[in-house]
């Protein structure tokens, strides 16, 4: 069970890439594609009789970034990979699935572990030490095996290095 | 395709128009105001849900398409009323001129896929 402020994380961390990938159309005043997350953003602005800013989200939403607890050199390793990921043909929508299925999986395995640690061992801790096994120990057997190599694909089809992960699993673990 | 009540071609027509026109519309609409453009997909499920709205039978939608409801109760409701006028004489005009009513709901749906198909004919009706 993950909570509101981890479901906000993720939600942002979705709309920061997806606003990303489109800031030379919305900052030259073009309409930007419909992406999932961007989409709702729209939908409940549009319900409050708001014009949606998207400049004005993007910012914010760098802001909330930093605020979760995230690095620059997070951040940058996300817009870098998303851009070369798109840079070879790809679409935005298939670099979502590419991030979050082995997300989603990740934070399933972690909030599982999670149940079975001692409250007084810092969450952080158990995320650092469970993705780092997940990406540098081969003793895994069983259905689990499946589980690890559809986390790594994180590092092995999208880019990201094991730091990132783990920063991630840190800083997701610390929201309330 | 052959309806059991043919269609009246100035009737068919008009319905046409009237879902190119709420495309358009709505691209522009949604351009302005959410500053998004919304592919082929969206456009039809929306201009569906604009016809479903506007018989009133929005509520048989899969939830998934609550927003394109709000969406269209809350940009469109000029249009909508206008739409369900212009559906109401239709209706009138057909059983006057012998589509029983019972089949009239069915017979709207039937000017409906014809104009829609012409104005989308690749993406699917959302509901059949």
């Amino acid at each position: 069970m993950i909570t509101e402020n981890q479901k906000h994380f993720i939600f942002d961390i979705n709309c920061y890439y997806q606003l990303e990938s489109q800031k030379e159309k919305f900052l030259s005043g073009k309409p930007i594609d419909i992406l999932p997350e961007l989409t709702f953003i729209a939908l409940s602005a549009n319900k409050n009789g708001q014009t949606v800013n998207w400049q004005a989200h993007y910012n914010d939403t760098y802001n909330r970034l930093k605020a979760y607890g995230l690095t620059d050199n997070w951040i940058t390793q996300l817009k870098t990979k998303l851009n070369s990921y798109i840079g070879s043909g790809k679409t935005v929508d298939d670099f979502r699935m590419k991030f979050m299925t082995p997300i989603d999986l990740l934070i399933s395995m972690l909030t599982d572990i999670l149940k079975s640690v001692a409250p007084s061992i810092p969450k952080a801790e158990i995320a650092k030490s469970v993705i780092g096994d997940i990406f540098q120990k081969n003793y895994w057997n069983g259905p689990v095996v499946q589980q690890i190599n559809t986390v790594r694909t994180l590092s092995n089809v999208v880019g990201f290095d094991t730091n990132f992960v783990i920063e991630f699993g840190k800083v997701f673990m610390q929201q309330r | 395709m052959k309806y059991r009540y043919p269609l009246d071609p100035t009737t068919e027509n008009f319905i046409f128009r009237t879902i190119r026109e709420m495309q358009d519309l709505l691209q522009e609409t949604v351009a302005s105001q959410m500053k998004i453009q919304l592919p082929e997909k969206a456009q039809s499920e929306i201009c569906q849900i604009y016809f479903y709205v506007a018989i009133n039978i929005e509520n048989l939608l899969d939830p998934r398409y609550k927003p394109g409801i709000d969406l269209i109760n809350k940009n469109f409701s000029k249009q909508l009323a206008n739409f369900q006028n212009d559906l109401q004489g239709i209706a009138l005009s057909s059983i006057n001129k012998g589509v029983p009513k019972a089949y009239i709901l069915e017979y709207l749906c039937m000017y409906f896929e014809s104009g829609y198909k012409k104005v989308f004919p690749n993406q699917p009706l959302i509901i059949g």
